[in-house]
């Protein structure tokens, strides 16, 4: 189903995710997308992406208070499930599959 | 709010964006938003964190992670949510592109200007009947130079015969012309833009005056006694429309002109955009 497919933005940020540990909540991911893809990121984008992936089935969330030495304040954490994991090498093996044998012909001159 | 003992986010951007995100998620956005703003504060100075945090809270508005809801999925959403996401989606590409969109809007802006404007002349002209009780009896009689076909005023003797004893295709002929004329009062002179009609005009008009008469046949004639008919709007401002103005004389000055009576104040809309009538 079309509403299955795994858009680009969702799976980086799903990569983001299993990078912090299978866990995180927005900001250190927000931050951790800025630094892997080098261009600004917004949580508002990372937010959609969190509840698509989480409406899938590849993750789930639980509201939870910061540390006390962290503010205290109330964040959502975002974990992946084993469908997620699955989706994300099932992606990894199409893309692999995809490249094969293309990788010398988009080299940069 | 921009004091420099502020610690927090943009103040109207926080609230707003309080308003807009839904309840389960309300706390938890702005929390987490305000912790990527201190970050951005320490790292790129307050000005610019302040500046990025208003375009995330503007982002959040545009993307529809508002939501006091469900954000509605393009493949289930009922009627009213697909208009919502295709205005969403218009307004984002009309950001992406700020030069068509300011072509778009002035295009927009001019096409319904210049609408408006004809719509005004149609509904004026052709749409609104004229304030007269038989206005589709009404024709305007006119001269015009045969060579250029530029009207002209009509010559006297051509009035004359129109509205002579020969007159059968119309019931009957009316004169008039417009003229400026000062009203001088003890509160000061005004300026006013009058007319000069002939005996027959609030007859042929079908408009008689609300108070007093109109004009005889005699105070049409050339050194006839002097006689006005008001309008609504002077009567009432510069006579507090007191109805014993009937017989009063005024004093009109310019064009060499005699203490004049006035008649009486119409309250018709014939009159209404001018002044004073005399003969």
């Amino acid at each position: 189903m079309a509403n299955d497919l795994m858009g680009e933005f969702e799976h980086q940020v799903l990569l983001a995710l299993v990078r912090m540990g299978d866990e995180g909540y927005s900001v250190p991911l927000v931050l951790e997308l800025e630094e892997r893809t080098g261009r600004e990121i917004q949580p508002a984008a990372v937010y959609i992406a969190l509840r698509r992936l989480e409406e899938k089935g590849m993750t789930v969330s639980e509201f939870r208070n910061a540390p006390p030495d962290e503010g205290g304040r109330e964040r959502r954490y975002f974990t992946v499930t084993d469908e997620g994991r699955a989706r994300l090498r099932e992606a990894r093996r199409t893309f692999l599959g995809l490249w094969d044998g293309i990788e010398t012909a988009l080299e940069e001159q | 709010m921009s004091g420099g003992r502020r610690d927090s986010p943009p103040r109207w951007h926080r609230q707003l964006l309080r308003r807009l995100v839904a309840r389960r998620d309300r706390t938890s956005a702005e929390a987490e938003l305000e912790e990527l703003w201190r970050v951005r504060r320490g790292r790129d100075g307050r000005a610019a964190a302040d500046r990025w945090y208003r375009r995330q809270v503007g982002a959040f508005l545009l993307r529809g992670v508002a939501w006091r809801g469900r954000r509605p999925d393009p493949g289930r959403a009922g009627p009213l949510d697909r208009i919502a996401l295709d205005v969403r989606a218009a307004i984002r590409r009309l950001g992406r592109n700020p030069g068509s969109t300011a072509a778009a809007l002035l295009a927009l802006v001019l096409g319904i200007g210049a609408g408006t404007t004809v719509f005004g002349v149609v509904d004026g002209v052709v749409l609104r009947p004229l304030p007269f009780p038989a206005a589709e009896r009404l024709v305007h009689l006119g001269e015009v130079l045969a060579e250029t076909g530029t009207a002209m005023a009509v010559a006297p003797p051509a009035y004359l015969a129109w509205s002579g004893a020969e007159l059968r295709t119309l019931e009957g002929v009316a004169a008039t012309s417009t003229e400026g004329i000062d009203l001088v009062t003890d509160a000061g002179a005004e300026h006013l833009e009058g007319a000069r009609v002939g005996a027959t005009f609030f007859g042929v008009m079908g408009v008689p005056p609300a108070l007093g008469r109109g004009f005889t046949t005699g105070e049409d004639a050339p050194g006839g006694p002097p006689a006005v008919v008001l309008s609504n709007d002077l009567w009432t401002r510069r006579f507090g429309g007191d109805s014993k103005v009937v017989g009063r004389t005024i004093r009109l000055g310019g064009a060499g002109r005699a203490e004049r009576d006035p008649g009486s104040p119409p309250r018709c809309r014939a009159m209404e955009r001018r002044r004073v009538a005399s003969p």
